[in-house]
């Protein structure tokens, strides 16, 4: 027993002092005010967005930011419940425009001066309905690789064509932002009724439903799919990061679904005035540039895309984005889809 | 309460808990929509008892494969064959997933999909709780057979009435942990794909209604504790022999082996050498996976210490045997209803998170662990237990000198499982953890960012940290061993 002990202490001990090690190269203790923002890991992880817009947010605020990770905006909304009773959460970013009903109806936002002038004409729109400001978006489509196609479809319908049997893989609606927007596109552009009829001969065309849009993207890269439902931007990743022009998202002449990024700040905020001065520098052209750059979506602000490769992307039609279900509604087609698919 | 109660009563506290904490936060169970509840269970069930069956039959055929390769190589030789046998089981699903999509294209979807994914997925796990079993009751039988003239066909046959409760308690255990998969039938189970897990993950994420969730994951439970009163397995010998003969091995099952190991690993190391360059092509992205890879360790060898306390503190009332029966019975609460009910009290704080973590984690791997026969190894030493009792050894005596010298071995290679599943997780540690502090959860990290591949190259160093956790606890196994010779 004193060998099993001593042994593992040992283990413990130096993996305890390995760690340690790692975390203390020297750095003294921040006494610069925090500023505490919530997000998801793609904005916070290393590749992407957050690290930059921390670095030289911080030369200008004299302050720390402070990133934490979320798994999701249902996880999201209940740590900034929660934390209202502890640090406080400043600034929350990873909303889409299906949750700002449930974002709304759980926080209290504080309402956010920023200089709109030079916004995109749509994206302007959405600043009407609630506190919450959006921050990027993007357009999604099916994304193909040309050389593997003589043809590449026009319209949604042309998806039930043959060829594309067994090609293509979707994200599942119930735990995937973008295949909830496909599904309620689906509806917004051919009808409930129409739409689940196509639903039944689509489903049967499908190699399978995803449970996340990364998923399924890694199914498309791996080249197991032949196609999958993303961002008009995705590919300009392969484009800068694989030197690979072949990965095209199709227009379709339907239009396509838009998505929005939103970011705002709960009335429940400590450092409120650095919150402000924070959201407000995601809106300058540098912060914009970073967020489009290593998120791939499409900024906000008019003129960031001039003379990147975004401004090379095709226009797209968009569909009409002030069509947004209720929660209720959200889910009563979520249990209709379901239901569809049981009888599979 | 008498102190032999304790530790049945702590070990209901523990997995009580999650239930306690969501009903604290006014989530009160609620009524559920019927249809609803009907098609996931059915769902849950066909799929669970197709997977147990299949883990079953490929289990045995890769049980007498390694009886066939345990006449030719050395034991430790054969350590690394048992080593790599079990990393379908080790794995983060999505990519298993990938390597089963790669193999068989197109993938039937379905319940046949599912099936075939957790049952591969649990072969190696079946294979080795079989050959264990193999080694402490057939052995001696099949030399006899063997002398008797005996095929290895009606061998087998004559066997299956003395080995069906350990046969049970093998589909038992996959028949579990299939009920509990989330990512596997959401991805392959196609219209099938609804279990109880996703509609559970539905109430909560679409719905928010953590009333429905709650009941859900009370009937789950119940389910799961009314079919452990089925057959206990048998009587265990405390000791096993290591042999085999022409009975207990098989060339057809040695192939199944061959293939089952090194097609995967193919495909797999296929993909991780191509990661690998895109991966080196991301500045830095080596050097952050190497200052994480202190932290995942410790965790995971956290974990696997709690893992192998609580096994040890199981034992504490044998032979008497209430915790074993609590624990047999008991099961984790759904994944969902744990990541979502610990987020609560997790907080913000980095330290409070990693203590979640390692709960959460205790909690959801404890009860698949001791299913992997624990309590089979206790009941073997009932009859030491009875002679020391007779002897006049004290509670403490018997659990000191005689119980953990010679539960340790064991415990520590199950303790050692519990800390490779937790390294490989990212679906709870994203819900708990509010950065990237493990290895896996940048490799979630990677992939929601377009670089699925480069997180295959990443997880060369999650596969080796996963060996070097291993020979941690086999480092523990043999400390502990030395000590008891």
């Amino acid at each position: 027993m004193k060998n099993f002990i001593l042994f593992v202490a040992a283990i413990f001990s130096a993996l305890l002092i390995a760690d340690f090690l790692r975390k203390n190269g020297g750095t003294a203790k921040d006494t610069r005010p925090a500023l505490r923002v919530f997000a998801s890991s793609s904005f916070i992880s290393q590749w992407g967005p957050g690290p930059l817009i921390k670095e030289t947010f911080e030369k200008v605020c004299d302050c720390v930011v402070e990133y934490h990770n979320n798994a999701d905006t249902t996880i999201l909304v209940q740590n900034i419940k929660s934390e209202s009773r502890t640090g406080g959460v400043d600034v929350a970013l990873g909303f889409d425009q299906f949750d700002l009903e449930m974002a709304t109806q759980a926080i209290e936002w504080r309402k956010v001066t920023i200089d709109d002038t030079n916004f995109e004409d749509h994206a302007r729109a959405t600043l009407q309905r609630t506190n919450l400001i959006p921050y990027d978006w993007s357009l999604l489509s099916f994304v193909f690789r040309m050389t593997e196609w003589k043809e590449l479809p026009k319209s949604i319908d042309d998806l039930l064509k043959p060829e594309y049997k067994n090609q293509i893989v979707m994200e599942d609606p119930r735990t995937s932002s973008p295949g909830l927007q496909f599904l309620l596109w689906l509806i917004q552009v051919k009808g409930e009724e129409k739409a689940f009829e196509f639903l039944k001969s689509f489903n049967t065309q499908l190699h399978s439903y995803a449970p996340s849009w990364s998923a399924a993207y890694g199914l498309f890269q791996k080249g197991i799919v032949k196609s999958t439902f993303s961002y008009v931007t995705s590919p300009v990743y392969h484009v800068v990061e694989d030197k690979n022009r072949d990965v095209v998202a199709v227009q379709l002449s339907e239009g396509h679904p838009i998505q929005y990024e939103f970011v705002g700040i709960p009335t429940t905020c400590k450092s409120c005035d650095l919150a402000e001065k924070f959201v407000n520098f995601l809106y300058t052209p540098e912060s914009q540039k970073i967020i489009m750059e290593k998120n791939y979506m499409f900024p906000v602000v008019k003129s960031v895309t001039e003379g990147t490769l975004f401004a090379e992307i095709p226009k797209y039609k968009a569909a009409d984005v002030s069509v947004i279900p209720t929660v209720v509604d959200r889910e009563r087609i979520l249990k209709k889809w379901a239901a569809l698919r049981r009888g599979e | 309460m008498k102190p032999r109660a304790w530790p049945a009563f702590l070990f209901v506290s523990f997995f009580v808990c999650p239930y306690i904490l969501l009903f604290l936060f006014s989530k009160a169970p609620a009524g559920i929509d019927f249809g609803e509840f009907l098609w996931a269970f059915k769902n849950t069930i066909y799929q669970s008892i197709g997977s147990a069956l299949l883990a079953l039959i490929l289990g045995f055929m890769m049980c007498l494969g390694l009886f066939q390769l345990q006449r030719w190589v050395s034991r430790k030789y054969l350590k690394v064959f048992e080593f790599l046998i079990l990393l379908q089981g080790f794995l983060p699903p999505i990519f298993i997933l990938l390597v089963f999509l790669e193999i068989l294209n197109p993938f039937p979807t379905g319940t046949a999909g599912i099936i075939l994914v957790h049952g591969v997925m649990n072969a190696g796990f079946a294979a080795l709780l079989l050959k264990r079993v193999f080694e402490q009751k057939l052995i001696g039988l099949s030399e006899m057979a063997l002398v008797g003239g005996s095929s290895q066909t009606r061998f087998f046959i004559s066997i299956v009435g003395y080995l069906k409760k350990d046969f049970f308690a093998i589909l038992y255990f996959v028949f579990c942990t299939s009920f509990l998969s989330f990512s596997i039938p959401l991805t392959v189970g196609g219209g099938r794909g609804t279990t109880f897990e996703i509609l559970i993950y539905e109430k909560i994420r679409i719905s928010n209604s953590w009333g429905e969730a709650f009941t859900l994951s009370i009937i789950q439970g119940l389910f799961l504790l009314l079919l452990s009163f089925g057959p206990s397995t048998a009587e265990m010998k405390s000791l096993a022999r290591q042999s085999s003969n022409k009975l207990l091995s098989s060339w057809l099952g040695l192939i199944i082996t061959a293939i089952y190991i090194f097609g995967f690993l193919g495909v797999l190391a296929q993909g991780m050498w191509s990661g690998v360059s895109k991966a080196a092509a991301i500045p830095d992205l080596y050097s952050i996976a190497f200052s994480v890879l202190p932290f995942s360790i410790m965790m995971s060898f956290v974990v696997g210490i709690v893992v192998l306390v609580l096994l040890l503190l199981s034992a504490w009332d044998f032979p008497h045997s209430r915790t074993n029966k609590v624990l047999k019975g008991i099961t984790a609460p759904s994944t969902s209803l744990v990541g979502f009910g610990f987020l609560v009290v997790a907080g913000a704080s980095f330290y409070s998170q990693s203590m979640v973590w390692i709960f959460a984690f205790v909690l959801i791997y404890f009860t698949s662990i001791f299913r992997m026969g624990w309590s089979e190894d206790i009941e073997s030493l009932q009859g030491q237990v009875q002679v020391a009792e007779v002897m006049g050894a004290s509670k403490s005596q018997i659990f000191k000198d005689i119980l953990i010298p010679q539960l340790i071995p064991k415990a520590s290679l199950l303790a050692g499982i519990a800390s490779l599943w937790a390294l490989g997780d990212f679906a709870l540690s994203r819900i708990i953890f509010s950065r990237d502090v493990t290895l896996a959860l940048m490799i979630e990290s990677l992939m929601s960012s377009y670089r699925i591949e480069a997180a295959m190259g990443i997880l060369v160093l999650y596969l080796v940290a996963g060996l070097f956790l291993f020979l941690i606890f086999m480092g523990i196994r043999y400390v502990s061993r030395r000590e008891l010779s």
